[in-house]
C-alpha cells in the first residue's frame, strides 16, 4: 500500500475515533464511529491476502449493522425526547438496543462470534489495533451509558467473561486466543462498570498495556500457531523467558501488572457485597488463566525434546527487541507496586 | 550481730557455689569448644571429666559442712511482654549430691569407651557427643527453672538420638534411635503442658514462684502432665518399649544413657516438682500404679531375655518403676538415693557386659557365653557385685536406697494391691541376676575357642574398679554423711523388717529351684508365660506393628481412593476437563466462518432483548 | 501393709480411725494421771540450729545435739553414732506412742459402738 494513502487512513482511523471521544452529541459520536470503521477497512485488506480480504469484508458487514442500529436508536432517541445528548439517555428501549450494539462492534459476548473470525484474517499488527483502539470508541460510548442499565451490562460482562474462559480453552491459534482475551478482559470492564467507571477505565488501559507486548512479541516471531511457540527460545531466549510472566500477568497472576484489575474490582464487589457476582468472575478468570498457562508453558516452561545443538540458530545476532517492546514490557509485568498511584490518578 | 554475720555466711557461700558451678561447666564446656587436633581429644575430655568430679565435691563439701539448704543464683535473661525468663541456678541436696555422682560415673565411663571405642574412627565425636549430654543432664539437674529445665531436657533427648544411632549403618539401630525419640516426644507434651500452665497460671517458670502459686490450685492436671513427662523419659510402662531397644547403641552409651544421666531425668523432674505432685492425691495414686506395673511388667519381661544387654536394660526399667514406687509413696528424697546408688552399679553392669561382648567378638547371647568366671576374673567379680548391690544385698551401695524404700513401703497406709507387685518385682531382681550370673559366669564354655578375651588394658581394669569402690561404699557414706530432712521409718516388726531380703531370698531359692527342675527336662509351664513375657508383653508387636499398619492401611486408602482417586482426579480435575471441553466445543460451534451466523447472533440478541424488554414493561 | 484398710473399707467402715483424724475423745478418760508432753526444744534453739520444719517435733532437742556433733567433728562421718542413734530411739518411741494412741481411738470407737448397740 503506497505510504500516502496508508498516512491518510490512519489519520482517519485517528480522527474517527477522536471524534467520538469528543463529542456529546450521537449524531456526531456515530459518525466517528463510521469514519473509524471506513478508515480501518482498507488497512485490514491491505495485503492482498483471500483471508484479509474476506476478513475486511466482514467486519464491514459486522460494523455496519451496528452502527446502523446506534443511528436508529439515537433518533428514536431524539424523537422521543427531542435531544441528542448522549448522557442525556431517558428511555430505556434505545440504550438496551444501543448497548447490545456497541457490545456487538467491541465483540462482547453473546455476539462475540465474529471477533475470533476476522482476527484471525488479520496479520498481527492490525489485530492489535482491532483489539485495543478500535475498542476505544465504543468503550468510551458504554462508558457514557454506564448508570443506565444494570442487568443488561451484568450479563453482557459475566456471559463475555464466561464465553472468553470456555472458548479459548479449545484454541490452538494464537491470534483466536487473544481475541478470546480480549473478550474476557472486556467482560471485566462491563461487569464492574456500573459500580466504578473508573475501575473500567484502569482494566482497560492495564489490558491495553498488558497485551501490546504481546501481540508484538508474537508479531515479530511471526507465531501464528501455538506449534511456533517453543521456537521463541532459539530467536529470543530473554523474551521467551518474560513470556510467561506476560501472560500470567494477562490471567492476572500476583505479583503481576494483570492482577491489579482483578484485585480491585473483587474487592470493589465484596465491599458492596455481591459476593455471588465476585465468586463467578473470580472463578471464570481461572478458565482463561488456564490457557494463558498452557500459552507460557508451551513457550518456556517446557523445552522441545531436542539436543542442545538445535536450540542455539545459525544468525550469531540474535533478533534486537524493539523499543516499543522494551518499553510496553516493563509496565505491563511491574506495575503492582505502583497501585496505590494508579488508584489515585485514575479514580 | 548474730544475724548479720549469718548472712555474710550466706553471701559467701552461694558466690563459691555459684564460682564452682560455673567453673565445672568451664572445664566441661572447654574440650567442646578447642578444635586443636595436637592433643587426643578423647583422653583430654576425660581428664576434664575428672576434674570436674573433683570440683563438684566442693559444693556437695560446702553443702554438707554448713547445712545450707539450698542456694540460687538468679540473672535476668529476657522478657516476653510481661513474662520475665530468669537464668537461674540452684544448688540444693538433690544438685550437689547429684554432680559428683554423674560426673564420678562418667569419668569411669569415658575412661572405659577410651578402651571400648578405641577402633572407633570418630572417637573423638564420641566423647564430645557424651559431654554434651552430661552437660546437657547437668543443665537439667542445676535448673530452677522450666525453661533452663527444659534445655537440658531436649539436650538429653537429642543427644541420645544422636548416640543411639551412632552405628548409623544398623537399621536396628537407627530404628532404636527413632523409637527413642519418639517415645520421648510423647513424653514431652507432658512438659509442653505444664510450662503452658504454669506460663497461664502462674506467669512464672521460677520453679519456687510456681510452688507458691500453686498452693491453692487444683493441681491434678500439671501433675499429671509431669507424670506422662516422666513416663516419657523413665521409660514407664506404656512408654517404656525405647528403653530396651536402646540396647542398640554402643556399650558405653547404654551404660551413661540407662544408669546416671538420661532415664533418670524423668524421675528426678518428678523429684523437682515433689510439692506440686503431692497436692494431688490422684497424682500420688498414679505414680504409685504407673511404677508398680512398670517395675512388675519389665521384671517379669527381664526374666526371659536372652541378650545380656536387654536384661540388663530392662533391669533398669525395672528399677526406674521402683524409684516411681518410691515417690508415689511420698519418698522423694528415698527415690533420689535410689537413683544414685543405682547410677554405679548400673553402670558397672553395663560395663562389664561391654567387656565380654567385646570379648567374645560381638557376642550377646547369654546361651553363648558360659565359664567367664575363670577367664575374665575381674570382670566376673565387678558383675557379681553389681548384681548383689542391684539385688539389695546388705552394706552394698543399693541395700541403702532399696532397704529403706520396702521398709517405707511395708509401714505405709497405701494400696497394698501396687505394694505387693512391688514386692514380686524385686524378687525377680534376683532371679534375673541369678540368671545373668549363672549363664554367664558359671558352667562350660559355649563361645567359640579363639574368642580375643583380654581384660588387661588400664582403661578398663581402673575404670570397673572405681565403680565397684563406688558400688561398695557409696550407700554407706551418702547416708551417713548428708544431713537429716525428714525422720526415716524406724519401727516395724521384724518380718516387716527383713522383707526386702526375705522377698529376694525367695526369688534366688525358687529360681535356682527352677534351674534344677529344667536341667532334669520336667515341663513345668505352658509357653504362654514364656511368649508373653519374650515377646515383651506383645507390646510392640501392638504398638509398632498393628496400630501403624492399620493407621498406614487406612491413611492409604483415604489419600489413594478418596483423595486422589476421587477428589483429585474424577470429581476434581476430570469433571472440570469435562464440563468445560463439552462447552469450549459447544460455544466454538458458531465459530464456522459464516457471515450469516454472526449477523444472526446480534438479530436474534437485538429481538430477543426487545421482546423481554416490551414484556416486562 | 493394708491390714487397716481391709477393716477401714470392708469390715469396719464407722469404727476404724483415718489415721489423719484427731484423736476424738477425752485424752484423760481412762488414766486420769496423764499429763500433757512437753516440748524440750524451745523455738529460739530450732530457730539458731535451722531445723527443717518437717523435724520440729518432741525429739528436736536430740537433733540438735546430733547437728552440732556433726558439725564439730566434719568430716569424720562415723563420730556422731550414738547421737544419732538418740535422736532415732526418740523417733521410735514417738511412733509407737502414737500408734498407741491410733489403737486406743479405734477400741474406744469400737466399744462406744458396742454400748450403743446395746442400749439400743
Amino acid at each position: 500500500m503506497n505510504p500516502i494513502t496508508l498516512s491518510m487512513f490512519t489519520t482517519a482511523l485517528l480522527s474517527g475515533t477522536l471524534i467520538t471521544l469528543s463529542s456529546t452529541n450521537w449524531l456526531m459520536a456515530w459518525m466517528g464511529l463510521e469514519i473509524n470503521t471506513m478508515a480501518i477497512i482498507p488497512i485490514i485488506a491491505r495485503k492482498h491476502h483471500p483471508r484479509a480480504t474476506e476478513a475486511a469484508t466482514k467486519y464491514f458487514l459486522i460494523q455496519a449493522p451496528a452502527a446502523a442500529t446506534i443511528l436508529f436508536c439515537a433518533i428514536t432517541n431524539a424523537w422521543m425526547t427531542g435531544q441528542w445528548e448522549i448522557n442525556q439517555m431517558s428511555t430505556d428501549l434505545p440504550i438496551i438496543l444501543i448497548l447490545i450494539s456497541l457490545a456487538f462492534k467491541m465483540g462482547m459476548a453473546p455476539v462475540h462470534s465474529w471477533l475470533p473470525d476476522v482476527l484471525q484474517g488479520l496479520d498481527l499488527m492490525t489485530g492489535l489495533v482491532l483489539s485495543t483502539w478500535q475498542k476505544l470508541a465504543p468503550f468510551y460510548l458504554i462508558l457514557q451509558l454506564h448508570s443506565t442499565h444494570s442487568l443488561t451490562l451484568i450479563l453482557l460482562g459475566t456471559m463475555s467473561i464466561l464465553v472468553g474462559g470456555w472458548g479459548g480453552l479449545n484454541q490452538t491459534q494464537t491470534r483466536k486466543i487473544l481475541a478470546y482475551s480480549s473478550i474476557t478482559h472486556m467482560g471485566w470492564m462491563l461487569v464492574i462498570l456500573q459500580f466504578s467507571p473508573e475501575l473500567t477505565l484502569m482494566t482497560f488501559t492495564l489490558y491495553v498495556t498488558m497485551t501490546l507486548p504481546v501481540f508484538m512479541i508474537l508479531h515479530q516471531n511471526n507465531t501464528l500457531s501455538i506449534n511456533k511457540l517453543p521456537i521463541l527460545a532459539t530467536h529470543t531466549p530473554t523474551i521467551s523467558a518474560l513470556i510467561p510472566l506476560l501472560l500470567l500477568s494477562l490471567g492476572g497472576l500476583p505479583p503481576l501488572t494483570g492482577f491489579i484489575p482483578k484485585w480491585l474490582i473483587i474487592q470493589k464487589m465484596s465491599h458492596l457485597g455481591l459476593f455471588g457476582l465476585a465468586t463467578i468472575t473470580a472463578l471464570s478468570g481461572l478458565f482463561s488463566l488456564y490457557f494463558y498457562l498452557r500459552l507460557s508453558y508451551i513457550s518456556s516452561i517446557t523445552m522441545s525434546p531436542s539436543s542442545n545443538l538445535t536450540t542455539a540458530t545459525w544468525r550469531l545476532t540474535p533478533n534486537s527487541i524493539p523499543l516499543g517492546l522494551k518499553t510496553t514490557i516493563v509496565p505491563s509485568m511491574m506495575l503492582l507496586p505502583l497501585t496505590p498511584m494508579i488508584n489515585s490518578l485514575l479514580l | 550481730m548474730m544475724g548479720q554475720s549469718e548472712h555474710i555466711a550466706e553471701i559467701i557461700i552461694s558466690s563459691l557455689m555459684s564460682m564452682t558451678l560455673m567453673l565445672l561447666m568451664g572445664i566441661l564446656g572447654f574440650p567442646i569448644i578447642i578444635n586443636n587436633t595436637k592433643y587426643n581429644k578423647a583422653i583430654f575430655t576425660m581428664k576434664a571429666v575428672k576434674l570436674a568430679f573433683f570440683w563438684s565435691l566442693l559444693p556437695a563439701g560446702l553443702l554438707i559442712i554448713t547445712g545450707t539448704d539450698f542456694t540460687i543464683n538468679t540473672w535476668e535473661w529476657f522478657h516476653i511482654s510481661t513474662f520475665t525468663i530468669y537464668t537461674s541456678v540452684k544448688i540444693d541436696y538433690y544438685a550437689a549430691v547429684f554432680l559428683p555422682v554423674a560426673l564420678y560415673v562418667t569419668w569411669s565411663i569415658l575412661q572405659f569407651a577410651l578402651w571400648y571405642m578405641e577402633k572407633d574412627h570418630n572417637i573423638d565425636q564420641f566423647f564430645k557427643y557424651l559431654l554434651i549430654f552430661l552437660i546437657s543432664m547437668i543443665i537439667l539437674v542445676t535448673a530452677n527453672n522450666l525453661f533452663q529445665l527444659f534445655i537440658g531436657w531436649e539436650g538429653v533427648g537429642i543427644m541420645s538420638f544422636l548416640l543411639i544411632s551412632w552405628w548409623f549403618g544398623r537399621p536396628d539401630a537407627n530404628s532404636a534411635a527413632l523409637q527413642a525419640v519418639l517415645y520421648n516426644r510423647t513424653g514431652d507434651l507432658g512438659l509442653f503442658v505444664m510450662m503452658a500452665w504454669t506460663m497461664t497460671s502462674t506467669n512464672s517458670w521460677e520453679l519456687d514462684d510456681i510452688f507458691l502459686h500453686s498452693q491453692n490450685q487444683n493441681m491434678t492436671m500439671p501433675a499429671l502432665a509431669l507424670i506422662l513427662a516422666a513416663a516419657g523419659k523413665s521409660a514407664q510402662f506404656g512408654l517404656h518399649p525405647w528403653l530396651p531397644s536402646a540396647m542398640e547403641g554402643p556399650t558405653p552409651v547404654s551404660a551413661l544413657l540407662h544408669s546416671s544421666t538420661m532415664v533418670v531425668a524423668g524421675i528426678f523432674l518428678l523429684i523437682r516438682f515433689y510439692p506440686i505432685i503431692e497436692q494431688s492425691k490422684t497424682a500420688m495414686t498414679t505414680c504409685l500404679w504407673l511404677g508398680s506395673l512398670t517395675t512388675l511388667f519389665t521384671a517379669a519381661c527381664a526374666l526371659t531375655q536372652n541378650d545380656i544387654k536387654k536384661i540388663i536394660a530392662f533391669s533398669t526399667s525395672s528399677q526406674l518403676g521402683f524409684m516411681m514406687v518410691t515417690i508415689g509413696l511420698g519418698q522423694p528424697r528415698l527415690a533420689f538415693l535410689h537413683i544414685c546408688t543405682h547410677a554405679f552399679f548400673k553402670a558397672m553392669l553395663f560395663m562389664c557386659s561391654g567387656v565380654i561382648i567385646h570379648s567374645l567378638k560381638n557376642e550377646q547371647d547369654i546361651r553363648k557365653m558360659g565359664g567367664m568366671y575363670f577367664l575374665t576374673p575381674l570382670t566376673a567379680s565387678c558383675i557379681t557385685l553389681g548384681s548383689l548391690a542391684l539385688t539389695g544385698t546388705p552394706f552394698l551401695s543399693g541395700f541403702y536406697s532399696k532397704d529403706a524404700i520396702i521398709e517405707t513401703l511395708n509401714s505405709s497406709h497405701l494400696n497394698a494391691c501396687a505394694l505387693s507387685m512391688t514386692l514380686i518385682a524385686t524378687s525377680f531382681t534376683a532371679v534375673y541376676s541369678l540368671r545373668i550370673l549363672y549363664y554367664v559366669l558359671g558352667g562350660q564354655p559355649r563361645f567359640n575357642s579363639l574368642s580375643p578375651i583380654n581384660e588387661n588394658d588400664p582403661n578398663l581394669n581402673t575404670s570397673l574398679m572405681r565403680l565397684a569402690v563406688g558400688s561398695l561404699i557409696f550407700g554407706q557414706l551418702i547416708t551417713m554423711s548428708l544431713p537429716p530432712k525428714t525422720t526415716s521409718v524406724l519401727t516395724m516388726t521384724l518380718t516387716m523388717k527383713m522383707t526386702a531380703i526375705l522377698v529376694t531370698l525367695t526369688g534366688l531359692t525358687t529360681a535356682l529351684l527352677l534351674t534344677q527342675s529344667d536341667s532334669l527336662h520336667k515341663k513345668l509351664w505352658s509357653h504362654l508365660p514364656l511368649h508373653f513375657t519374650t515377646l515383651l508383653g506383645f507390646f510392640p508387636l501392638t504398638i509398632h506393628r498393628l496400630l501403624p499398619k492399620l493407621t498406614l492401611q487406612m491413611g492409604h486408602l483415604i489419600s489413594s481412593q478418596l483423595i486422589d482417586q476421587t477428589w483429585f482426579k474424577l470429581l476434581g480435575p476430570k469433571a472440570i476437563l469435562k464440563s468445560s471441553m463439552s462447552l469450549s466445543k459447544y460455544i466454538n460451534t458458531i465459530q464456522l466462518g459464516l457471515i450469516k451466523l454472526h449477523l444472526m447472533s446480534f438479530t436474534i440478541a437485538l429481538l430477543t432483548t426487545a421482546f423481554i424488554y416490551t414484556i416486562m414493561t | 501393709m493394708g491390714a487397716h484398710l481391709v477393716r477401714r473399707y470392708i469390715t469396719d467402715r464407722d469404727t476404724e480411725p483415718i489415721c489423719t483424724d484427731k484423736p476424738s475423745f477425752d485424752p484423760l478418760y481412762g488414766f486420769s494421771e496423764r499429763k500433757e508432753r512437753e516440748m524440750v526444744a524451745t523455738q529460739e534453739q530450732m530457730n539458731m540450729a535451722q531445723l527443717p520444719m518437717d523435724l520440729r517435733d518432741y525429739c528436736a532437742h536430740y537433733l540438735i545435739i546430733f547437728m552440732k556433733c556433726r558439725r564439730d567433728h566434719w568430716p569424720n562421718i562415723s563420730a556422731c553414732a550414738h547421737q544419732k542413734h538418740d535422736w532415732e530411739y526418740c523417733e521410735h518411741k514417738d511412733y509407737v506412742m502414737r500408734m498407741k494412741e491410733y489403737e486406743r481411738e479405734r477400741r474406744l470407737r469400737v466399744r462406744k459402738k458396742r454400748i450403743e448397740a446395746e442400749a439400743a
